[in-house]
């Protein structure tokens, strides 16, 4: 589903070994102090850009959502959890519309401050 | 407008320093999510797809200038410079940090406001007729007994982990503007044949998964024992309602399991065991809370008042339709209840942007002897308005876009947040109601009253069962689709719509609309309503227009 009030994603870092249209997972969760979603972007970095999340295939998804839960208190992010994302014109877009509204925020314009 | 005491004020500020350590040691480690996650709550602090959500409790819809000042301050400083008003008279704000809450509760108690019991399995916000204290149809104001009722249920011991949340409303007109029906506890103020003023007691209505309609349980109680009754039902409730499945654990759902018979036998029999001592209402106490909302000091119409507000009215025939649809009859001569829609076409309903809250903060000063009203239909109420002031009001609401003339119409929609903010949504809700209320508002006049609620997943919020036309968002794969009923009302004849047919596409939701909306014009008699132009002609028709082939 396009996104109708927000730019499209921007191009995808390096992130090697995926070919296009495959499904992969990445970990998400919401960041504790504020709520906000963000994506592990591997080495304990956790980053707001989804185009920064390290993406993986299903095999090795457990793995990674181990190495992203890992660490002493306090974990940075709220219950982390896998989706799935399929790299598409060298981005990486959520397959369900709720990690899309997730990624790129509310479809709606919000009232004028 | 009840004022905290010495005792309100200390207990609220002990919480907000109870939270304020709850959300350093979080911060600090010290607390996982799993021991954090009740307390958060008991604090109206939600975690949903872009942020926290804190939803601040509105007691029985009433604000003051003041505090809509404090929640527009909130919505600049704390959130993005607006705030969603919800079908429980409450306000959320959707980008909130966990870090800045303890600071949100500290600026919310210097106003007596707070977000206790606003989520968790507890007795929550007890709502009302949004215009109580003022209506021409009002047996007595239904706001004393939601003030006793909230006081008694704050922090009740044995109420505080029931099996599931706990919904009560009052009301104490002829009309149903507060939807009483569909609560676990519904209250309506009657009058009996000896002339004394009591309480109809229903139970067990609802939204949510499985609708349904509240049953009598007590056709007359005295006021005296209200309290004594309402703790028999929640102790048969505690004590057999169901803990072991999330989706069977509603008070309806025991009322259902056990019929009304058994349950008024059980309630009764708990009534009858308790004695007419802590929990008994004398007239004074009653009197007491009641002081707090005695009608304010009414200044009387001055001659030739209303025939100039005729001229302005036959002069523009904007302000005509403004007052038409969004005033209201009130009990004091010269005076209106003025309802500002928070419903602009092609907008999020209940929205309002904290420049809003502060002008209406400032028009209810000026214009509404300061008081505010928040209707469960997410729209704002200004209560005591004088009539010569109609035009004036107007046109300063119009400068700020909060004049659309359609309360009560089919571009007055009710929605939910849905998938645009909700984690539990199925689909989005807000983007519907934009586009039906962008297409329908030109049509508003002729089509006349009409319901339209949206709600993004069975959880109801938008209240879609009891819309005259309601829409449920669900995901079917992955796509959003939209399952229509017809034929739903909120009011004092409730009634629960029926599914049409298969869900439609998000894409076809207008249409679909277009096609119910045609046949009740075309099949409706004079001064007949969506609901019962359609109790009289049945669905078949709706059904054929709506899946006509094309």
């Amino acid at each position: 589903m396009p996104h109708p009030h927000k730019p499209s994603a921007p191009p995808l870092a390096a992130n090697a070994g995926a070919s296009p249209d495959a499904t992969r997972r990445v970990i998400t969760g919401n960041r504790l102090r504020d709520g906000v979603p963000v994506y592990f972007a591997g080495v304990g970095r956790w980053s707001r850009a989804l185009t920064e999340a390290r993406h993986v295939a299903e095999a090795e998804a457990e793995a990674l959502l181990a190495e992203a839960q890992a660490g002493a208190p306090p974990h940075p992010v709220v219950a982390p959890y896998l989706i799935e994302v399929v790299v598409r014109g060298g981005r990486l877009r959520p397959l369900s519309l709720r990690e899309e509204i997730r990624a790129f925020g509310p479809t709606v314009r919000a009232a004028e401050p | 407008m009840y004022r905290y005491d010495a005792f309100d004020r200390r207990f609220v500020e002990e919480r907000v320093a109870q939270y304020r350590d709850q959300v350093r040691r979080r911060l600090a480690g010290q607390l996982s999510e799993d021991e954090f996650r009740p307390l958060r709550l008991m604090n109206g602090l939600y975690l949903q797809l872009h942020a926290y959500m804190l939803r601040i409790a509105v007691p029985y819809g009433a604000l003051s200038p003041e505090k809509l000042r404090l929640l527009a301050k909130i919505a600049r400083r704390y959130d993005r410079g607006y705030g969603h008003f919800t079908t429980r008279q409450n306000i959320q704000f959707n980008w909130i940090k966990l870090e800045e809450t303890p600071d949100i509760l500290a600026e919310l108690a210097s106003v007596e406001m707070h977000a206790i019991q606003t989520s968790g399995n507890c007795i929550r916000n007890v709502t009302a007729d949004p215009f109580a204290g003022v209506a021409d149809d009002e047996i007595e104001d239904p706001r004393p007994y939601c003030e006793i009722i909230r006081q008694w249920s704050t922090l009740h011991p044995e109420f505080s982990f029931l099996p599931r949340k706990f919904k009560i409303a009052v009301s104490g007109a002829a009309a149903d503007r507060a939807a009483v029906r569909v609560h676990d506890i519904g209250l309506y103020l009657r009058r009996n044949e000896a002339g004394e003023v009591g309480f109809e007691v229903l139970v067990g209505g609802g939204l949510g998964r499985t609708p349904m309609i509240g049953k009598t349980l007590r056709g007359f109680l005295p006021k005296r024992r209200l309290l004594a009754y309402l703790e028999a039902i929640l102790r048969v409730y505690n004590e057999f309602g169901r803990r072991d499945n999330l989706y069977k654990s509603r008070i309806k759902i025991l009322v259902h399991a056990l019929g009304v018979e058994k349950m008024r036998e059980a309630v009764e029999a708990e009534f009858a065991a308790m004695d007419d001592g802590p929990l008994a209402l004398p007239a004074e106490t009653i009197a007491a809370i009641a002081a707090h909302f005695a009608p304010p000091d009414y200044a009387v119409p001055e001659p030739g008042e209303e025939a100039a507000l005729g001229r302005a009215l036959a002069a523009e025939p904007a302000l005509a339709r403004w007052v038409k649809h969004n005033v209201a009859a009130h009990r004091a001569p010269g005076h209106a209840i003025v309802t500002v829609s928070l419903k602009p076409p092609g907008r999020p309903p209940g929205d309002a942007s904290a420049a809003q809250m502060e002008l209406l903060a400032d028009l209810a000063e000026r214009y509404s002897l300061g008081e505010i009203r928040v209707s469960y239909e997410q729209n704002l109420v200004l209560p005591h308005v004088r009539r010569r002031d109609l035009p004036e009001l107007w046109r300063r609401l119009g400068e700020a876009g909060l004049a659309t003339a359609n309360i009560g119409l089919a571009s007055d929609i009710i929605a939910c947040p849905g998938l645009d903010y909700c984690s539990l949504a199925s689909a989005r809700s807000i983007p519907i109601a934009e586009r039906l209320s962008e297409h329908l508002a030109s049509r508003d006049q002729e089509i006349g009253e009409l319901h339209i609620k949206i709600s993004g997943c069975v959880n109801a919020c938008g209240h879609h069962h009891v819309g005259h036309i309601g829409i449920l968002g669900v995901d079917k794969n992955g796509e959003e689709f939209y399952q229509i009923t017809i034929g739903g009302s909120a009011d004092e004849n409730a009634a629960l719509g029926a599914i049409v047919g298969p869900a439609v596409p998000s894409a076809e939701v207008t249409h679909a609309v277009d096609a119910l909306i045609e046949v009740y014009l075309d099949l409706r008699r004079k001064g007949e309503r969506f609901p019962e132009t359609y109790r009289r002609v049945g669905a078949q028709p709706f059904k054929e227009a709506l899946y006509a082939p094309a």
